[in-house]
């Protein structure tokens, strides 16, 4: 684990604001996306917040120690 | 060391009971938000469409003014107890601020709840309902009760800050020459401009809409009633935040394993709101005919400076976490954030109820300018917005605090960590989804307070993406949203019926630049109690006094006041009487 868990959790919720406007900033620049394309598109970076974390180790910033 | 009961087994009693008064409250109406929800998109639809302003009633009064405020008499009264480490003068006195506040409040929810009824019963020769929005506008007619209530409920929370008050007096008198703690300063001057505001809306209801509603004047003057109404309106919303910036004070650095970054500059947020939170309410009245343009502008200029304590408020909080994470072996510019304690619900709820707050902030700044306010009046951007304000910072904050507070006023420790967190994220993660669309929505001209959004031969184009799923996006939010209540109330009602057991110390933060490094000054209340209100003549007397001269005191000419006169002249008969002899 490169970071606790619960900060995973948190990091997902805090890309999902991100992800919802994602629509709007991809319609700024003249592409329109679907409902489903942004999901999907979606989910592909929830996927590779969580494929990051669970790889790798924590450089000491990480878990924080069992209290 | 020990826990708030163990310090104040009376006091902690009452703590539990307001809280447990503002968790009921929150139950039921968080019931009707994601009923108006499903509703407005016609998803499901469980109420009759004429009934929604009933609902809408209900949910505004009960979370807007019941949860938040029984919420914060109950933090306040832990705040001014542990700060002062000093008992309330009276538990009797205390119950009976608390007890007047649950009559009032049970009196105006009953006078709501009629309106449901096909046949509601009739009370003092007038049908009981109130479907009045948690606003009262006139005309809009509610039934007596309602108001009676509503002026019982806010008399309970005077005497409930006379009481706090009177403790600190009693303190002072012991500690003439300490400095107030920082908690019970921020109780105090968080009461003081609650007096002066609530005023405007006490006047609003006891002198005008009670006696029209009992049939005693025929008529009211619409603008001025709505005017005092705003006196308290914009005040009121700073009544809910300031507990959550108390916590986020005094618990946060805590949570965070270090200290508040400075005392003077929490001081300082605090006196600014007292200086400025009540003479801005006109801002809710940029699109009112009858209050001249000037007036608007210098109420847009003091809200623009309200920026200002909110700002203080990010950077002090900000700065005490990174300073508790470097305490706990942080490092790096950012890196440091991932030894925060992310893992407690307290922690994590607080912290992001604050990031959501500063989104609120900007959607505010486009509220707040005259100009582009025109565009999003009345919209659904307006309920977005607010649902970050008083629907998150400050609802979330205290249900975070809540999973602290609750084992402090038991002695039980928090039944599920992981419930309580997971409960936070929810929160956040169906706010983002729902308060986004709404806001989107707004832009497009979706109206607020309406169980029909949808008008016939006109429909409301998407920008990007349609409308239908922006009702989708916000019946998914309203859904994580009622999940995340439910797992709220079964974690409270779990610790509750636990056993008692181990439980964090009651105390608070201590501060990196103390109350020695401000200025004495600050702790003038005298003094800024006196600023505020040269604040409010300023900005209040023209544009009341042209309202009453436009439009009488009691609506055009004198029609209203026909019944007053009447009693009036008796009087000055019987003072002519007992003169002449
Ligand atoms: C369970 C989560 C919630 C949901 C699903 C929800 C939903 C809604 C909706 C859809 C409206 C607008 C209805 C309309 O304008 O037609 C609304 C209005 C409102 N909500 Fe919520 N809400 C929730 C929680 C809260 C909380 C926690 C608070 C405050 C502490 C709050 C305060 C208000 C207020 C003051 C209004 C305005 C009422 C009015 O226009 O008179 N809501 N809510
Ligand atoms: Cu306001």
């Amino acid at each position: 684990m490169r970071i606790d868990p619960a900060l995973l959790l948190v990091v997902l919720v805090l890309a999902v604001p991100f992800i919802v406007e994602l629509r709007t900033v991809a319609a700024w620049v003249g592409i329109d996306l679907s409902l489903l394309q942004t999901a999907i598109i979606g989910v592909a970076i929830l996927g590779a917040i969580v494929v990051w974390a669970i790889t790798g180790d924590s450089n000491g910033n990480g878990p924080e120690s069992p209290s | 060391m020990t826990s708030y009961i163990d310090q104040f087994p009376e006091e902690a009693r009452l703590v539990k009971a307001a809280m447990v008064s503002a968790f009921l409250a929150l139950a039921v109406g968080a019931t009707f938000g994601l009923l108006q929800v499903l509703h407005r998109t016609g998803m499901v639809r469980v109420l009759s469409s004429a009934d929604y302003y009933t609902a809408l009633t209900a949910h505004g009064v009960l979370l807007a003014l019941t949860f938040t405020i029984f919420f914060l008499v109950a933090l306040f009264t832990w705040g001014i107890t542990t700060s002062l480490d000093r008992n309330l003068p009276s538990m009797r006195f205390a119950w009976g601020w608390y007890g007047t506040m649950v009559v009032g409040a049970l009196m105006a929810v009953v006078a709501i709840f009629a309106g449901f009824l096909t046949e509601p019963p009739t009370l003092l020769g007038e049908e009981l309902s109130a479907s009045v929005l948690f606003t009262f506008y006139a005309p809009l007619q509610a039934h007596p009760l309602f108001y009676l209530g509503l002026a019982i409920f806010v008399i309970g929370t005077w005497i409930a800050g006379y009481d706090w008050f009177r403790t600190y007096w009693a303190w002072k008198r012991d500690n003439p020459d300490e400095r107030t703690p920082l908690p019970a300063f921020m109780a105090l001057t968080t009461m003081l401009f609650w007096w002066l505001s609530s005023a405007g809306v006490a006047i609003a209801i006891v002198v005008f809409l009670l006696p029209w509603s009992l049939g005693i004047v025929d008529s009211v003057n619409p603008l001025l009633t709505r005017t005092l109404f705003w006196f308290f309106g914009h005040a009121v919303v700073y009544f809910w935040l300031m507990p959550a910036y108390m916590l986020w004070y005094i618990l946060l650095p805590k949570l965070s394993g270090g200290k508040l970054f400075s005392d003077p500059l929490a001081r300082v947020v605090f006196v600014l709101f007292l200086l400025l939170s009540t003479p801005t309410g006109i801002h809710h009245q940029y699109m009112d005919p009858g209050i001249a343009e000037g007036f608007k502008f210098i109420v847009m200029v003091n809200t623009m400076f309200l920026l200002l304590p909110s700002l203080l408020t990010a950077f002090t909080v900000v700065a005490s976490m990174e300073h508790g994470a470097r305490q706990r072996g942080g490092t790096g510019k950012l890196r440091w954030l991932g030894k925060l304690p992310w893992r407690d619900p307290v922690f994590t709820g607080m912290a992001l109820s604050g990031l959501l707050f500063a989104a609120a902030g900007f959607s505010g700044m486009i509220n707040a300018g005259m100009n582009i306010n025109y565009l999003v009046h009345n919209t659904f951007w307006i309920v977005g917005h607010f649902h970050l304000t008083v629907g998150t910072a400050v609802a979330l904050t205290f249900m975070a605090g809540s999973y602290w507070f609750i084992p402090q006023v038991t002695g039980k420790p928090l039944w599920n960590r992981t419930a309580g967190l997971v409960q936070v994220l929810l929160w956040f993660l169906g706010m983002v989804f729902m308060s986004n669309a709404m806001h989107r929505a707004g832009l497009l001209g979706v109206p607020r307070r309406t169980a029909e959004p949808q008008y016939e031969n006109f429909a409301f184009e998407g920008a990007i993406g349609s409308v239908g799923e922006l009702d989708a996006q916000v019946v998914l939010g309203g859904t994580l949203l009622a999940i995340s209540t439910i797992i709220f109330l079964v974690t409270i009602v779990m610790t509750m019926l636990g056993d008692r057991g181990e439980v964090p110390d009651n105390s608070y933060a201590g501060t990196l630049s103390g109350p020695e490094h401000s200025p004495a000054i600050l702790d003038n209340l005298k003094l800024w109690t006196a600023i505020a209100l040269v604040l409010i003549v300023l900005a209040y007397s023209l544009p009341l006094a042209a309202i009453v001269q436009r439009g009488g005191l009691f609506g055009p000419g004198i029609d209203g006041i026909t019944r007053v006169l009447p009693p009036i002249d008796t009087i000055g008969g019987l003072v002519e009487w007992v003169v002449g002899r």
